[in-house]
């Protein structure tokens, strides 16, 4: 290598061809930047979060594949487990006893210097790049070509639960009245469809944890929240490459 | 004939010891258990006036807050006037009448926000930490079965 044209700061790699310290970090920097924030494996940056969203990059390139692509951002430290938005889901949808359309996890952090506890809801992700509908044998799951949830059609259910099984997210029971697989369609059929703008569960929340809207409208509070580069917003199960559309962030 | 009971006899007797020290040492261990679990919560009837109340908790306005005497009054030592001199009263839960006792009446400084508010400074706020109050059904359901288990030692 030529004395001249070596930056003064860095030293050269030595006889041996280990890279130095100074150049190792900065080719992890450069990672960084390309793949976004990484921490626990979990958490991403405004940009691949957007990523996530989209079943391909094609799709990315033509903006939101739905009109309105409905959306979900849950502020999970806000959650206080109060489970009004499980009452309120119950009594719009009819969900029985044993069933659910979404639930509160619990997570314990027992090393915290303050609050152990912590509230996580789940419910259906309304995937862009859903395994149940491509487990199910007779198509009575699908995607909502017009705004993206994932529905059951109760008729052509022929309940063997595969879809059950397919779902990474745990997502949906079988309900013995209607003899089909149930699950969240963000109360499309109770609610949306009838002219509402939020779900019963959004609508219940006291703390404002549950945000619903379309995510294509930048002018939405979901937008806002998913492409905020300030907040970590991250997904359930991001590996299984389903590309949820319920976020999760804090704050 | 003599020679079978010379058998069978001494392994009958042998059985039944066995069964008779497994017994004892069963119910001689249950017996401690008990013991060490209700010291642990009922404190001499001698010394009542230090004894530290039940955890109370809130369903009112959401499901559900805990307060934890062990934590205020035992742990960081404060005196039961504290609180017990107009803030609240002694029988528990009558706060939950009170229409303003809600996070904005908090955040007010009113109730827990005396110390938990932003506003007064003396705890960390209410405005934070949701979940180290607010333990939720879950927590209601796990607190209620705890007390209960308490209730029954006594």
């Amino acid at each position: 290598m030529n004395i001249s044209s070596r930056i003064p700061d860095q030293p050269e790699p030595d006889k041996n061809g280990i890279i130095p310290e100074m150049e190792r970090r900065q080719f992890l920097k450069l990672g960084l930047a390309i793949t976004g924030i990484f921490a626990g494996g979990t958490l991403l940056s405004a940009a691949s979060v957007v990523d996530q969203v989209f079943a391909s990059r094609q799709e990315f390139a033509d903006q939101y594949p739905y009109k309105p692509h409905y959306s979900m951002v849950i502020r999970q430290d806000n959650c206080i487990d109060c489970e009004r938005c499980i009452e309120a889901c119950a009594a719009t949808n009819h969900v029985p006893e044993y069933g659910y359309r979404t639930r509160i996890l619990e997570q314990v952090h027992t090393e915290s210097a303050n609050r152990r506890i912590e509230f996580i809801p789940v419910l259906c992700n309304q995937c862009n790049n859903p395994a149940c509908v491509r487990a199910c044998p007779t198509k009575a799951t699908y995607k909502d070509q017009q705004n993206g949830i994932v529905r059951v059609d109760k008729e052509k259910c022929i309940g063997c639960k595969t879809c059950m099984s397919a779902c990474p997210n745990n997502g949906r029971y079988y309900n013995e009245e209607t003899k089909s697989v149930d699950k969240c369609d963000f109360c499309f059929e109770t609610r949306l469809s009838k002219g509402e703008t939020l779900t019963a569960c959004a609508e219940a929340c006291p703390a404002k944890v549950r945000i619903f809207g379309d995510l294509s409208d930048p002018q939405s509070e979901v937008y806002q929240r998913v492409h905020d580069i300030e907040k970590a917003v991250w997904v359930q199960r991001p590996e299984t490459g389903v590309k949820p559309n319920v976020f999760y962030t804090k704050g | 004939m003599n020679n079978k009971i010379i058998v069978v006899l001494p392994v009958l007797l042998l059985s039944l010891a066995v069964v008779f020290v497994l017994y004892r040492g069963s119910s001689s261990a249950e017996e401690t258990s008990v013991m060490t679990g209700a010291e642990s919560v009922y404190q001499d009837p001698g010394a009542a006036k230090s004894t530290i109340p039940q955890d109370i908790l809130y369903t009112r306005t959401v499901k559900s807050v805990v307060f934890s005497h062990q934590t205020h009054a035992s742990d960081l030592e404060y005196k039961c006037n504290v609180c017990h001199s107009g803030l609240f009263q002694m029988k528990a839960k009558t706060v939950e009448s009170q229409p303003d006792f809600n996070m904005k009446g908090l955040a007010e400084g009113k109730y827990c926000g005396t110390c938990h508010s932003s506003k007064n400074n003396v705890a960390f706020s209410s405005d934070t930490q949701c979940a180290r109050c607010h333990i939720g059904v879950k927590g209601l359901e796990k607190e209620e079965e705890q007390q209960l288990d308490q209730e029954v030692q006594r």
